[in-house]
């Protein structure tokens, strides 16, 4: 899966939050915000063809946790992601 | 005829094809903002022309209701745009041809004086917002009021009360005055927000050339009780962003005005107000927003 054409994350005074430009995203009007380690995901994985292990990766990398908190911590991200309509 | 503008610092150039039926008497509201004809670069040209035709409408990329007025938006291959604009009525007022930056243009008018006033007033509010898109530069939808030599902007959908609001300050605080009631530009310039009237006013003639550092933005929201705090970041890019005249899907123009917006929040605070239309409303925004 890859992160939808259009869709930046900003840093918005200290926020991190979702901008989406573009034709296909004209519908988009919400302001959605990531906490740290969520951006550091999407930093990490936007722009390429990823997979759940390739976010899973990016935290075990740059975060203390384990495995199983990190893997259980991005199905939620990626769920929240694919509702708010992010994913291609 | 050519006639220079300048507005918000920057300036543009309106040109009436010769033997036509415009000149600037269709724009009076635009008169406090001219300044003498040069060749200096400027940040658009707009040619008058009411017998310009297009060649191609492009593909349409939507029909948006501006405050009862409709724009249909075509795009073409090449980046640039075509703009349908009809008043309240329905009636084809102007069409507008814009290169990809909005900084050419042509627009034919159509109808009575009205609907020409309208229509090129329409035509200039959207060729100024997007061809300074990119300059830290914002055409916003507010009513400001100016006090000890601060503007003060309140942001709202139409209906909120704004001009309510801004007409209670000019009536309980002394001093105050009205400088912009609907669309003026606001300005990140010299490290600062700059707000400047502007020759857009929606209702309310207001057309005035002056300029104000911003003090603070307020949102409202009617309520049965007053209540003011500051907003949070989030709450304050979700107020500011939608009340800027922006085209989402043109990447130059969303992500130029989304950086606006970030340095106007980095400078400037804002306020959530819920509020009744009455003086106490009025005395509670005066004393927590100004300094």
């Amino acid at each position: 899966m890859k992160i939808k054409e259009g869709f930046e994350l900003r840093d918005i005074c200290g926020e991190n939050i979702v901008i989406g430009h573009g034709l296909e995203n004209i519908d988009f009007t919400k302001v959605i915000s990531m906490n740290e380690s969520a951006a550091d995901v999407w930093h990490g994985v936007e722009g390429k063809d990823f997979t759940l292990d390739d976010m899973v990766k990016v935290l075990t990398d740059n975060y203390e946790v384990d495995e199983e908190t990190a893997r259980r911590d991005c199905e939620k991200l990626l769920a929240d992601w694919r509702e708010a309509g992010f994913l291609a | 005829m050519k006639k220079q503008y300048r507005v918000g610092r920057l300036p543009y150039r309106v040109i009436f094809a010769e033997g036509g039926k415009n000149d600037e008497r269709i724009i009076p509201s635009s008169a406090p903002f001219e300044v003498p004809v040069d060749d200096a670069p400027v940040l658009f040209e707009l040619t008058v022309d009411d017998t310009f035709r297009s060649k191609e409408w492009g593909e349409e990329v939507g029909q948006f209701d501006c405050g009862g007025n409709n724009h249909g938006v075509y795009l073409r291959k090449d980046g640039s745009y075509e703009i349908h604009i009809t008043d309240f009525l329905g009636r084809q007022a102007c069409l507008l041809e814009a290169s990809a930056d909005f900084s050419r243009g042509t627009v034919a008018l159509n109808g009575n004086l009205t609907m020409r006033t309208f229509g090129l007033n329409n035509a200039l509010m959207m060729m100024y917002a997007f061809a300074a898109a990119d300059q830290d530069t914002l055409l916003m939808h507010a009513s400001v009021v100016r006090e000890k030599g601060r503007g003060y902007l309140f942001l709202g959908v139409s209906g909120t009360g704004k001009s309510t609001h801004t007409g209670n300050w000019l009536k309980y605080i002394p001093g105050t005055d009205l400088m912009n009631d609907d669309n003026p530009v606001v300005r990140f310039v010299d490290g600062q927000g700059v707000v400047f009237g502007s020759p857009w006013s929606g209702k309310t003639p207001c057309y005035r050339n002056i300029e104000a550092p911003i003090g603070a933005f307020v949102q409202l929201k009617q309520a049965p009780y007053n209540k003011i705090r500051r907003q949070t970041v989030v709450e304050a890019f979700a107020s500011l962003l939608p009340s800027c005249s922006v085209m989402k899907w043109d990447k130059r123009i969303y992500g130029g005005i989304t950086t606006g917006v970030t340095h106007i929040m980095e400078h400037v605070p804002t306020f959530y107000l819920e509020n009744l239309p009455d003086e106490a409303a009025v005395r509670l925004s005066h004393d927590t927003i100004t300094l």
